[in-house]
């Protein structure tokens, strides 16, 4: 540790914060119910467990990290009735305001029971800007996944928060950082958190708390469930098997969920959740044209295309001691896919797959101070695993389905044994088991042309994440007025990677050599944070320092660590019935480690550019303002309104390397800004429905739209060979959704009391779930594609509009109550466009060029098709001599080819989706 | 109780239920040949195609055919019929080099084993390379190399390839090894000619040969079921000889007499089959320096062996005349295909056998 680390972390260590995102608080006051004089001493208890606080002299107490969910909170006091608040939803992140007026008693009485109205809309110390869907509310919606979930929030577009680019977030699992370091921005985390397990899910996206770092643009913070204190579950089978033809893709989805006590007081929780689907993205592309085309017959399914996830996840809870409590948490998720590509769609057999498992176990220590203590410390140690293995290439033979899209086996890769073992020697000749790929004889038009089969892309990519964290908490009570967090995290990863392209052929000129990458990077984070209170304003200063190492051996030498300082602040106040918030923030993340490496990740397959790694790189930062309002126009509703500003810097890119055109390196060189203001409006469920609506205006623009963007940096004349900086002009990220409008609507009909139409509707549930998004930029280009028209993204797609909707009925019978629901996305069927040609601005191909493909690829093979070939169609022998041939026979089936292979089904979304599920809680 | 097994009746009706299969392609060919009659042609090739050879059950058609797009040339499968191919086995190194490879002389055994040559030349080589290899019919790329060439035999005759592949029983093969020479005066034509009969024995860890005696200028092959008896032709010869092979007893199976070449015999049963006469010609080349037999095709005869009836086949459609090769004569004995050149171009016909 260098001195100035160590001033940095003395620095940090004396100076204070804001408030954890992995449980809430209850804070209020007890006061004398005839005299309303605070009542100092009086105890309040949370459960049956250990949680509570003593009042001080102004009868003010606060009850720190409660993990959310409901709670049942106690006041009690010696010569007054006791009160009891049930039900005290405890969010993490915010702090719950419970009042409790007592009244005095001669003697020891049952304690009153009342019904709790926390708000945590107005909640002044609450300046994060947070939106929060709890586990129980995603399997009342439409919705089947986490992800799915946080992309009702304002502001998200896919995994891109408030603009940024996809892996500028970071997950919170149960307070523990995890995020994929090596790939963050196209590779996914490789776990799925099963909705079962969830207690709650929160989108963070301003000011987020200083203890978390690796993340620019949001968090992604999830509390799971503790097992419950009687047994307890639930098991759902979701299908559309049922349904008819065009309403069915091949989904079949399992859910077992259980949770309950075992002995000592430890409780257990286990979830299994798997799913699989035939056609795992389905599009809803219009039928063609042609009758002879396979598809026109049945256009819904894509062929190669099926997916299988499987998800089990196990925690256990247990108490040591009065005050202690250990957590064991671990996740395993496996995906294994087949991947649609449209030239290997007569012929998939070969077809590229996908395979990723991912590994999450934790070990949480927590210690509770007493709730007689002044000055209340609460200790959490965590020791987290998480790993990564993504496989990418060409399926052996694949598994046979057994049951629906289920294999029940593991998908295997060719060549993977040689990319596990990143022998980059062995690699030089071709891959065992590659075959290189021929034009298709099995199309309907039979031409060798556009179709491939009968070998594969010959792409082999393997890498794997792994790290070790360890991390530790402290929330330091100063009194009900101030508490203290500070804290620090230490990581090891260890990142390897191979790539192979072409495998099928030796290496050679035009065949780049295998990749491999195996280094050990270190991430190391300090953080304090100080929450204040002064009557009703909140203060919150958060300073953290985080420091990364990739310890990557170059040329010879070892670059060292690049360190960062992120100074947080946040104020808030009540005022005439609202909340307002300001926030200002600076933020850092390590790059994604892809980009310390060379070529990697099928840029070289994809762009023909090979790319080198920088294992220079720095952090890339933002830097966000942000104010807020909170308001309760009404009792039942609030409106939430955010405007802020976020400046981006330092974002990789690809800048060019040399002269060489085609060569390029990663560098810290993009810079962008975005603007936007969220609305956010909501009715409280209550007299069987409740409306949340947001809203979100947004402008997000930059110099590079991702890190494979190549940014030039340097002209050079061509004749005078002087070079100039070009002009750094920002256009509209990929991301950059202007307005974009999500409404949520619930409605329950009681299963008792009187209800209309008693017999249909009584306990009858629905959900409705509208979008409404402005469409996505993109590019526009001449007819040859070599030309841009007009600035990058200047060009926008149009808006995209879906109605999901989820219909439950409850039934119980023997005893235990059955559910069975219908969950249908995209209800309307709108044929939403999500690309287009770049030429066109249309998803269809010009005639033009279809016409100029079909004569290209005639030009290319104009040979007749004689009877035997398995390329000859009789219908296209005109002449019926035994050949297809000439212009006249052959160019129909090479314009038919054409106008098959430029079908664009990818520009298309889903269809309408039904699924119908059963489920027994029990 | 009504309800529960409602509820049940309702989930195992789920469970039951198929989902929707996606797309396929349809079936696009025939099993059946593109003409009627006999002879009828059932390949169309631009390319050649050659060296037929029928699969033991005569279930299909093995032949060697010509890439259209290059000189590779991969074995195909045929129905028994003709009509569309059904497999195609070409050498793994066509798509990556730019190498001519070329696979032929397919013979398939009863036990599923094929047995076919794979010649190799690079564009810089002076000649070329070749193989006999064993694989299976099931798995074509798991073919193992049982014998490369050249190589100069026992009896110091330098074999440059072989053809016509027979398998005696399921432990030996016999095959014609052939002289493989360049004319440079045809613009370095390549010219393949009967060396000698060769036979090779599989038992051991490597493979036995023994040159058979007395088949020097040999230049066509037959078995007929006995792994002990061969029968063959001799360049610029009239006669069909029978060898029995552990005696070495040579006689004439059949004579065609009057100057005739005869030569690409095949005999089942009472039976025999040969081209004879027709574009052909034999003698000694200098330039070579061996006897070279030039084989541009000729007539197809059928011979009742209990009867010693000679009959031509029909040799011509409309009018034209068909110059016919290596005949493979099914094993039901009721038709026959073979190579018929015309100009540069060999395709395969099928003559249905009275």
């Amino acid at each position: 540790m260098t001195a100035r680390t160590v001033f940095v972390a003395l620095t940090l260590l004396g100076t204070a914060p804001l408030g954890a995102q992995t449980a809430g608080a209850i804070a209020g006051h007890v006061r004398d119910g005839i005299t309303g004089q605070p009542l100092e001493g009086a105890r309040v208890a949370v459960d049956s467990g250990p949680f509570g606080a003593i009042t001080d002299a102004a009868g003010a107490y606060r009850i720190r990290e409660l993990r959310s969910g409901w709670h049942r909170v106690r006041a009690s006091q010696i010569g007054y009735q006791s009160a009891v608040r049930e039900s005290v939803l405890v969010q993490n992140g915010g702090a719950v305001t419970v009042e409790f007026a007592l009244q005095p008693q001669a003697v020891s009485i049952a304690p009153v029971t009342v019904e709790a109205r926390p708000d945590v809309v107005l909640d002044p110390l609450a300046t994060a800007s947070t939106q929060r869907i709890s586990g129980e509310e995603l399997r009342k919606l439409p919705v089947s996944s986490l992800d799915e979930g946080i992309a009702l929030s304002a502001g998200t577009v896919g995994e891109s928060y408030r603009g940024g680019r996809v892996g500028e977030q970071a997950f919170i699992i149960d307070g523990l950082g995890v995020k994929n370091q090596l790939g963050a921005s196209d590779g996914g985390l490789g776990v799925r958190l099963p909705p079962d397990i969830l207690e709650e899910a929160s989108l963070v996206t301003n000011g987020f708390s200083a203890r978390y770092g690796q993340a620019i643009s949001g968090l992604v913070n999830v509390v799971t469930k503790d097992g419950g204190e009687r047994w307890q579950g639930r098991s759902a089978y979701e299908t559309d098997r049922p349904l008819p033809a065009g309403w069915d893709y091949g989904l079949d989805r399992v859910v077992v969920e259980g949770d309950g006590p075992l002995w000592h007081g430890i409780r257990a929780l286990a979830v299994f959740d798997a799913s699989g689907r035939l056609d795992a993205e389905p599009v809803d592309a219009p039928a063609p044209v042609d009758p002879l085309d396979p598809r026109s017959a049945s256009p819904w399914l894509l062929p190669h295309n099926s997916a299988e996830t499987y998800d089990a996840a196990a925690k256990l809870t247990i108490p040591v001691g009065g005050r202690e409590t250990l957590r064991l948490f671990g996740l395993r998720s496996l995906e294994q896919r087949l991947l649609y590509d449209p030239a290997f769609k007569y012929d998939a057999l070969l077809g590229p797959a996908r395979r990723i498992a991912g590994s999450l176990a934790s070990a949480q220590w927590q210690h509770r101070a007493s709730p007689e203590t002044r000055r209340p410390l609460f200790l959490d140690l965590r020791f987290g695993y998480y790993g990564r293995d993504f496989l990418r290439g060409t399926a052996t033979d694949s598994e046979p389905y057994r049951f629906g899209a289920f294999t029940g086996e593991p998908l295997h890769i060719v060549g993977e044994e040689i990319a596990r073992a990143q022998d980059t020697t062995l690699a030089r000749a071709p891959v065992p088991g590659l075959v290189p790929p021929d034009f298709s004889e099995r199309t309907p038009w039979g031409v060798p042309a556009f179709f491939l089969g009968g070998g594969s892309r010959g792409e082999v990519a393997w890498n794997r994440f792994r790290e070790l964290r360890g991390q530790a908490d402290v929330d330091l009570g100063l009194g009900p007025d101030a508490d203290l967090y500070f804290g620090g995290s230490l990581v090891r990863q260890h990142v390897q990677t191979f790539e192979r392209a072409l495998g099928y052929l030796p290496v050679g000129d035009t065949v780049p050599p295998a990749t491999a990458a195996d280094f050990s990077p270190q991430i190391a984070a300090l953080y304090t944070e100080w929450q204040q209170r002064a009557k009703d304003l909140g203060f919150t200063f958060g300073l953290r320092y985080d420091q990364f190492d990739p310890r990557a051996v170059l040329q010879g030498g070892r670059l060292g660590a690049r360190r960062t300082v992120s100074p947080r602040f946040a104020v808030s106040a009540p005022l005439k019935g609202a909340t307002f918030v300001a926030s200002w923030g600076r933020f850092a993340q390590a790059p994604d480690f892809q980009y310390l490496v060379d070529a990697a990740f099928d840029d070289t397959a994809r762009t023909g550019r090979f790319r080198r790694g920088n294992p220079d790189l720095g952090f890339e930062t933002a830097t966000q303002f942000e104010f807020s309002v909170r308001a309760r126009p009404s009792v039942g509703t609030s409106l939430r309104v955010n405007v802020y500003v976020k400046r981006l810097d330092g974002l990789v890119a690809s800048v060019p390397l040399g002269v060489n055109p085609d060569s390029s390196i990663f560098g810290n060189a993009d810079f962008g800004s975005v603007k936007g203001v969220e609305l956010v409006a909501e009715r409280d469920f209550a007299r069987w429905w409740g409306v949340r609506a947001s809203y979100t205006l947004q402008q997000a623009t930059a110099t590079a739209t991702n890190a494979f963007q190549l940014l030039k940096v340097i002209h050079v004349d061509s004749i005078t060979g002087d070079s100039t900086p070009p002009a750094r002009v920002e256009f509209p990220l990929d991301f950059d959704r202007r307005h974009s409008l999500t409404v949520i609507l619930q409605a329950h009909a009681p299963e008792s009391g009187p209800v209309p139409l008693g017999p249909v509707l009584r306990g009858l549930e629905a959900a409705v779930i509208v979008r409404y998004a402005s469409g996505l930029p993109y590019s526009r280009t001449n007819t040859a594609g070599d030309t841009l028209i007009g600035l990058p993204n200047s060009v926008r797609l149009p808006p995209q509009a879906t109605v999901d909707a989820l219909l439950r009925r409850r039934v119980n019978l023997f005893g235990r109550s059955l559910g069975v629901y219908f969950d249908v996305r995209n209800l309307l069927n709108r044929r939403n466009v999500v690309a287009v040609r770049r030429d066109t601005g249309q998803p269809a191909v010009a005639t033009a060029t279809l016409q100029a493909m079909a004569q290209s690829a005639y030009a290319a093979h104009p040979e007749p098709i004689p009877y035997e070939s398995p390329r000859y169609r009789p219908w296209a022998d005109l002449d019926h001599n035994g050949y297809v041939d000439g212009s006249a026979e052959l160019m129909p089936l090479y314009l038919a080819a054409a106008r098959d292979f430029a079908q664009p089904l990818l520009d298309y979304g889903p269809p309408r989706l039904v699924r119908l599920g059963f489920e027994m809680v029990f | 109780m009504r309800r529960a097994t409602t509820v049940l009746s309702l989930g195992m009706l789920l469970t039951g239920c198929h989902h929707e299969a996606p797309f396929a392609p349809g079936g696009y060919g025939s099993d059946q040949p593109f003409a009627t009659g006999s002879p009828r042609q059932i390949t169309f090739n631009p390319g050649n195609d050659r060296a037929p050879a029928w699969l033991p059950d005569e279930s299909g058609l093995l032949y060697s055919r010509q890439v259209v797009s290059g000189s590779d040339r991969c074995l195909a499968l045929l129905p028994p019929g003709g009509g569309r191919v059904e497999r195609e086995i070409c050498s793994p190194g066509s798509a990556i080099s730019d190498s001519t490879f070329i696979l032929t002389e397919p013979a398939a055994a009863a036990d599923g084993r094929l047995a076919y040559v794979v010649i190799v030349s690079a564009p810089t080589d002076k000649a070329s390379r070749a193989a006999l290899v064993l694989g299976t019919l099931a798995d074509p790329a798991a073919a193992q190399p049982l014998l490369s060439f050249p190589f100069t035999a026992p009896d110091t005759v330098r074999l440059d390839e072989a053809s016509q592949l027979r398998w005696l029983d399921a432990g030996s093969l016999a095959y014609l090894a052939l002289h493989v020479g360049y004319d440079s005066a045809r613009s370095r034509d390549t010219v393949r000619t009967g060396a000698e009969i060769v036979r090779l024995e599989l038992g051991g860890a490597t493979p036995s040969m023994a040159v058979v005696p007395g088949t020097r200028d040999a230049s066509s092959l037959a078995v007929a079921g006995s792994p002990d008896t061969i029968y063959f032709t001799l360049g610029g010869d009239s006669r069909v000889f029978r060898r029995a092979l552990a005696s070495g007893v040579v006689s004439v199976l059949f004579d065609f007499g009057g100057g005739q070449v005869a030569r690409d015999v095949q005999v089942l049963g009472n039976r025999l089959v040969a081209v004879v006469g027709g574009a052909v010609s034999f003698g000694y080349e200098a330039l070579l320096g061996y006897n070279v037999q030039r084989d541009g095709g000729g007539p197809l005869h059928l011979v009742d062996l209990a009867s010693g009836h000679d009959s031509v086949l029909p040799d011509s459609v409309a009018g034209v005349p068909l110059f016919f090769r290596r005949p493979a004569l099914a094993p039901s004995g009721r038709r026959l295909v073979a190579e018929v050149v015309t100009g540069s171009v060999t395709d395969l016909w099928m003559l249905d056998l009275p």
